[in-house]
């Protein structure tokens, strides 16, 4: 009577195994990986959707507006309330500060985090296309940059505001 | 000799493998499912952020047209381009990176009479046309998967700020 396998037998099934193994922990870990993509780019997305509604009404509400330092540095003010945003290469995110006083300066620094630990801003570039008399458009150009334990992912974002001279209120 | 060995091997019947091959399909076909449902979810979310952001520029491009020169606006289909260093508007509509934008832009009509205010309601139909007041529609379209997304964003147009 046959009590066992022969080292063949245990062998063979040894291989199928470890085979079956590699291939299941392959796809498990390409599922994971395809789910932290998804986070990671709707995790960008909703930081890049913050930043560009604050940089949007801000400049939107502007009477002046400025692009300093290559386009890494945005200054508006109007005439009691000034914004500053710069990208901070070093800690790759973007920062800001108001000051809220008649006759205001824009802030020389920027104290407060506009975008999240998570997230790495690789690159900003704040820059005005078609000014004319009656109005400016303010061109925000983002490279962001996701990490997550399984998946990185880097996507670009791209948005216009437009800032309308207020002719009467510049007459007076 | 063969007899006697095989007569009393155990092993798995036809119906246990037949049930364990199924159990296994069953899982496999579920993370499958799970795997294509999170790239399509990430490829969704990326075009729609896309799309939007195209459907905002085109509105805010319609502002600074508005605000250039607003006795040239006129009815019809258009898409923004800057043309000299100056927004302007030009004929039918334009492809950005996949999304095809556009902008109607049509006249409307009001109350003929509202009781004395400045300012009459806008209505469908049976109006006055308003002369220094359009309505904008920046629209922007895009294929997901086969089938045909849309997006709009509508805001009046007037002559005074």
């Amino acid at each position: 009577m046959r009590k066992g396998f022969t080292l063949i037998e245990v062998l063979i099934g040894l291989g199928g195994v470890v085979v079956l193994a590699v291939a299941a922990t392959a796809f498990l870990f390409s599922i994971l990986g395809q789910r932290d993509q998804a986070i990671a780019e709707s995790l960008a997305a909703e930081q890049v959707e913050s930043v560009m509604a604050m940089v949007g009404t801000v400049t939107r509400a502007a009477e002046s507006i400025e692009v300093l330092d290559g386009g890494k540095r945005l200054e508006t003010s109007r005439e009691d309330e000034c914004f500053t945003f710069l990208w901070d290469e070093i800690a790759e995110e973007i920062r800001f500060d108001r000051s809220e006083e008649i006759d205001c300066s824009p802030p020389v620094g920027a104290s407060h985090r506009l975008t999240a630990e998570k997230i790495s801003v690789e690159r900003v570039n704040f820059s005005l296309v078609a000014p004319d008399d009656t109005s400016r458009t303010l061109r925000l150009e983002m490279d962001v940059e996701v990490s997550r334990p399984l998946w990185q992912t880097n996507q670009s974002f791209d948005q216009i505001f437009v800032n309308v001279v207020d002719v009467y209120m510049e007459e007076e | 000799m063969k007899k006697v060995i095989f007569a009393n091997r155990q092993g798995f019947t036809l119906v246990e493998v037949l049930v364990a091959m199924a159990l296994l399909m069953t899982l496999t076909v579920g993370l499958v499912g799970l795997g294509q449902l999170s790239v399509r979810a990430s490829t969704t979310s990326r075009l729609r952020v896309k799309a939007m952001a195209v459907l905002q520029g085109t509105m805010e491009a319609v502002m600074a047209v508005r605000a250039s020169n607003f006795g040239n606006l006129t009815e019809g289909t258009y898409y923004p381009v800057i043309s000299e260093g100056k927004w302007s508007l030009a004929d039918g509509t334009e492809v950005v990176e996949g999304v095809e934008r556009w902008v109607e832009i049509y006249k409307i009509q009001r109350e003929v009479s509202c009781g004395g205010e400045r300012i009459c309601p806008i209505v469908g139909s049976g109006g006055v046309v308003d002369p220094v007041t359009f309505k904008a529609k920046a629209m922007v379209k895009w294929d997901e998967r086969g089938k045909e997304k849309r997006e709009g964003l509508e805001s009046l147009l007037t002559f005074w700020r």
